[in-house]
């Protein structure tokens, strides 16, 4: 009786509760596409994808406080720049590392140290605050919900499916998993891998990009924000099966999903804490990833 | 490793055969290191004599921290488990000291205990996570990407279980007084754990150089070569790799305990990822799979960190970045590496002129 009465009664808060969680899912999802592009097809463990993260984030606390132009700019450019700096790095560091995979790990990791504390020298290491581009609630019958949220699970949600689209239906896409699967074969077929690589890690990175601008109106922006949204990114690649995109959907539902509604339940270290674990034992169960046949 | 080297020492004179830059680089050329050797330990011996005492004081630090990335080139550079999340072990023992310390009593008897519970509880929690991970062969970078994790959390349980850990304002820590447990009691101080330090650095040295040369080390290096061979030749490389790693963790629990001794305070960061990445750029810069690289990438690195960060305001970080990225990209062998090469080349150039026919240098 209590039990129905308190389902009742909480209806709204249960609302909300799973929007919140769908939306920061909805985030996940987007960075963890990033990396599944970036490490899932070329095998890159790129441990600056947090910093890339970070550096859309400041893309548009720059646009919408230090120059004056707005939020809207800022959430454009945000991909684009990132996805220079991700350009950047495949040219200069990682394109001389495909002999030797593992090592991008370190050297990816110097570019995210490089990458942190370039942007504490320049805007110094004090968080900044990014005001909210469209404030006010949408009434959703069952609950009011903030309208700028709601526009940033549309958005994800978009870019999610066109990416899909994209890499499963078009020729292109084919081509590009063609050159991932079989470098030999492919430029056998006259498909120019180096071309390719730098393409893939400059779409990833402008994906993380757009989420880090994405998220900055929702949270305090600094320096280090973007090492969880990392490890978070991988833990969902790896959960849904590296090597397969559509395995980051269930991947992020786990990662993103049981700390946001952990977080609301219990204290938020706790529900980390549980989610690594959970995340852990999936991993030691089903290396191949939940999606990862064969 | 060690029955390679003699023929390598050999096959360098002889032209056209390339010399494989071998990984273990101590030991070859005795005379030559024996001295080395010997001028490094000699220059620690006197350095009280020649250094101001705020110097004394970073280079016992230096030395606590050697000992860790000694444990960390351990697993890295000999057995190729790359781990972000070291210091994890470097602060549990390092929170069980100071906890030990804090709470129960700053006896000798509480500080034998505490070095003995921070070595041997962390190289458990060391078994148990290698041991879960590996026997399911969990691939490198899943690994290295579990332990990135396990170290974040470490870090952030340690800032919010302030009870214990008094939070992100540290641990402050009383001195510590060691002795003969109920006979003599003194604190142990300045100069005197200097040496103290001096004398575990050597001794974990040649515990790990031991351990290296020992069968279970030549399997160890068998598995970082090629684990799939390893395998096929018979060595059980889970439970080697499992063994090295809780070995390594309770080594770096130590190192732990001795910076509560050596510090006094304790914060969530010794925990975290930064210092798990910090130890695996001094020993990336002091040449990995050398055991003694470790040590000079560390004492050297701490050294500059030290000096020139004050005139660099906070962009040492950003220097340590461009480092690690040149390293790996050019220098992926570090210092000792470096060295190597350059003597390499030097007694190939000398060969050729001596035989006085020119060949590839093949490097």
């Amino acid at each position: 009786m209590n039990c129905l009465l308190l389902a009742g009664v909480d209806t709204e808060l249960v609302a909300s509760l799973a929007l919140n969680a769908l939306s920061s899912i909805l985030i996940l999802a987007l960075s963890a596409l990033g990396l599944a592009v970036i490490y899932g097809f070329i095998g890159v463990i790129n441990l600056a994808h947090g910093a890339y993260f970070t550096v859309g984030a400041y893309v548009v606390w720059l646009t919408s406080t230090e120059l004056g132009i707005g939020f809207w700019p800022g959430f454009l450019l945000a991909p684009l720049v990132v996805a220079v700096v991700g350009l950047l790095t495949e040219v200069l560091i990682i394109q001389h590392l495909y002999e030797r995979l593992l090592d991008t790990i370190l050297a990816t990791w110097g570019v995210a140290l490089a990458i942190g504390e370039a942007i504490k020298l320049l805007f110094n290491a004090q968080s900044k605050e990014v005001g909210n581009p469209l404030p006010g609630s949408v009434d959703l019958v069952v609950t009011t919900y903030s309208t700028y949220r709601l526009f940033l699970m549309g958005v994800a949600a978009v870019v999610i499916t066109v990416v899909f689209v994209l890499f499963t239906r078009t020729d292109a896409g084919v081509r590009l998993r063609a050159v991932i699967q079989d470098p030999t074969q492919a430029s056998l077929l006259g498909l120019n891998e180096t071309r390719m690589y730098q393409f893939s890690f400059a779409f990833g990175s402008a994906l993380v990009g757009l989420a880090g601008a994405a998220v900055a109106p929702l949270t305090t922006v600094e320096p280090n924000m973007g090492i969880s949204y990392l490890v978070q990114s991988f833990f969902a690649v790896i959960l849904g099966g590296a090597g397969t995109l559509i395995g980051i959907v269930p991947g992020s539902v786990i990662v993103a999903g049981f700390s946001n509604v952990g977080t609301f339940f219990i204290s938020p270290v706790v529900a980390q804490t549980l989610v690594f674990l959970l995340v852990v034992a999936l991993i030691v169960v089903r290396p191949e990833g939940l999606l990862g046949g064969q | 490793m060690g029955g390679d080297e003699s023929t390598t020492e050999r096959a360098v004179g002889a032209p056209g055969v390339a010399s494989p830059l071998s990984v273990s680089v101590a030991g070859r050329e005795l005379s030559g290191t024996t001295a080395l050797a010997a001028l490094g330990v000699g220059f620690l011996l006197f350095a009280p004599a020649i250094l101001a005492d705020y110097l004394i004081q970073i280079l016992t630090l230096s030395l606590i921290f050697a000992l860790f990335a000694i444990s960390v080139d351990l697993l890295w550079g000999y057995t190729g488990i790359l781990t972000f999340g070291h210091a994890v072990f470097l602060g549990g023992g390092a929170y069980l000291m100071g906890t030990l310390l804090e709470a129960v009593g700053t006896g000798p008897a509480i500080v034998y205990a505490g070095l003995a519970a921070g070595t041997v509880l962390p190289g458990l929690l060391g078994l148990v996570v290698a041991g879960v991970l590996f026997s399911r062969g969990i691939s490198e970078d899943y690994f290295t990407i579990i332990t990135l994790a396990l170290a974040i959390i470490a870090e952030q349980i340690a800032v919010s279980w302030s009870s214990v850990t008094n939070g992100a304002n540290g641990l402050l820590v009383p001195p510590a007084r060691v002795g003969i447990p109920g006979v003599v009691a003194t604190e142990l101080t300045g100069v005197p754990f200097y040496y103290l330090c001096v004398g575990v650095l050597l001794a974990g040295y040649l515990v790990a150089r031991r351990i290296v040369d020992s069968p279970f080390g030549r399997a160890l290096v068998a598995i970082n070569e090629n684990e799939t061979k390893a395998t096929a030749l018979g060595y059980d490389t889970e439970k080697y790799k499992t063994l090295v790693f809780g070995v390594s963790s309770g080594m770096a629990g130590f190192a732990g305990t001795l910076y509560v001794l050596s510090e006094r305070f304790i914060s969530p960061p010794l925990l975290g990822f930064v210092q798990s990445t910090d130890v695996l750029i001094w020993v990336l810069v002091g040449g990995r799979g050398t055991l003694v690289g470790g040590i000079l990438g560390t004492i050297s690195l701490r050294f500059f960190e030290n000096t020139i960060s004050g005139a660099l305001a906070f962009s040492w970080i950003l220097v340590l970045g461009i480092v690690l990225i040149l390293i790996v990209l050019l220098f992926p062998e570090g210092l000792v590496g470096v060295v190597e090469v350059a003597r390499e080349r030097l007694r190939d150039r000398r060969d050729d002129e001596a035989t006085d026919h020119s060949s590839d240098p093949d490097l």
